[in-house]
């Protein structure tokens, strides 16, 4: 697993490529997000495009990025989900708790309109 | 322990040497410690699971699960009422081994205290998501199905996230998908409450994501279509039968050796 950053204004995009089966590399995610916070940037886009898989430990994850943030006034939102992935998110209904988008710019841009 | 020395060795150079062998020791010990902690888990852990289905009249049941680990992520139990109506539940907790089996244990306990005939299983899920939401870790979340079948065949349940269970009648396929989002996410959510009839020699399969999601070398999934093409081939047969011939072909499946993740099936049929 591997994790890009990118900023465009005040919203971070974190670009993945890999898989998000669990283990030090899933949590690796989290524990970004929250330096992100650290720093004071609450509004996250994950670009999924690149990510073969993600089981549950991966939805864990990102569900807690999502808690971190909002808690701190922000928010996270998928980008680039695959049909795969989508099919996880619709069967597990988590699709009702994240926001997600075709591409990262357009993940980036409901935070400015938002 | 006494042990003489040849002219030559330093002082500092046997130091060093029994102190390795003394870290050496402390490793393994906590090594062995930790197994026999992680062995006594995974005991609590098998005597949370049904040893075998209650007897229930008008219905053969069947159901396993292989865990991933050591300990297990997957749940699934039977809750037999007085008037020959059952319960069956079937659950999956994100991610598995150790984290994943105290998620499981929660919330087993949670549903033999909760489930009562006559008592409304959305008010048990909503509280249930409630507990699980304020006692976990933000990243933790575990699906759910419950169902309780009656005698005449009505069977009434909550799918809270899980891969939608597949009742093989006369009338073709249905999957039962109505219920809620899976526990734990979200501080309050709603569950609906789905309705369905098993008709006489009717088959009812609970199964977990781990099997549908099981992959080949060539990068392919067991699937769902797979699952549907094989219970409908052997829908004439006992459930211990089909059950075992679902994890046989998903083994056969996989080629390897080791189950990638946790799998559970269930299955049900009405033979009166």
């Amino acid at each position: 697993m591997k994790i890009k950053e990118e900023m465009k204004s005040d919203v971070a995009i974190l670009i993945l490529r890999g898989e998000l089966r669990g283990g030090p590399e899933t949590t690796a995610v989290h524990d970004h997000i929250k330096g992100l916070i650290a720093d004071g940037v609450t509004k996250v886009v994950v670009d999924l495009a690149k990510v073969k898989w993600l089981n549950s430990s991966g939805f864990g994850v990102l569900l807690g990025g999502l808690t971190s943030l909002r808690n701190a006034g922000g928010d996270l939102k998928l980008a680039g989900v695959t049909e795969r992935v989508e099919s996880l998110l619709m069967m597990t209904k988590l699709i009702s708790i994240f926001e997600t988008f075709e591409t990262k710019d357009r993940a980036v841009a409901s935070f400015v309109k938002g | 322990m006494v042990f003489e020395l040849d002219h030559g060795w330093e002082h500092e150079e046997i130091e060093f040497c029994l102190n390795t062998v003394r870290t050496a020791i402390g490793y393994r010990l906590a090594a062995e410690r930790f197994q026999s902690d992680l062995r006594q888990a995974a005991q609590i852990q098998l005597s949370l699971l049904p040893d075998s289905p209650p007897p229930i009249a008008g219905y053969q049941v069947a159901g396993k699960q292989i865990p991933a680990e050591l300990v297990g992520g997957d749940l699934y139990d039977y809750y037999p009422f007085d008037d020959g109506c059952f319960g069956v539940a079937v659950g999956d907790a994100s991610g598995h081994g150790l984290p994943a089996a105290l998620l499981v244990r929660d919330v087993v306990t949670g549903l033999r205290m909760g489930i009562e005939k006559e008592l409304k299983i959305q008010h048990v899920f909503r509280k249930l998501n409630r507990v699980i939401h304020r006692s976990n870790l933000s990243t933790r979340f575990i699906s759910l199905f419950y169902g309780e079948l009656e005698s005449n065949g009505n069977l009434f349940y909550i799918n809270a996230g899980q891969p939608p269970p597949l009742l093989f009648s006369e009338g073709g396929i249905q999957e039962l998908g109505v219920g809620g989002i899976a526990i734990g996410p979200l501080p309050e959510t709603d569950f609906k409450r789905g309705f369905a009839h098993m008709d006489h020699g009717s088959l009812l399969v609970l199964y977990t994501d781990g099997l549908i999601e099981r992959e080949n070398r060539a990068g392919d999934r067991f699937g769902i279509q797979r699952l549907k093409k094989l219970s409908l081939k052997h829908r004439g047969d006992d459930p211990d039968q089909i059950l075992d011939l679902i994890f046989d072909s998903a083994q056969k499946f996989g080629k390897v050796a080791k189950w990638e993740d946790d799998i559970t099936v269930v299955v049900i049929k009405r033979t009166l």
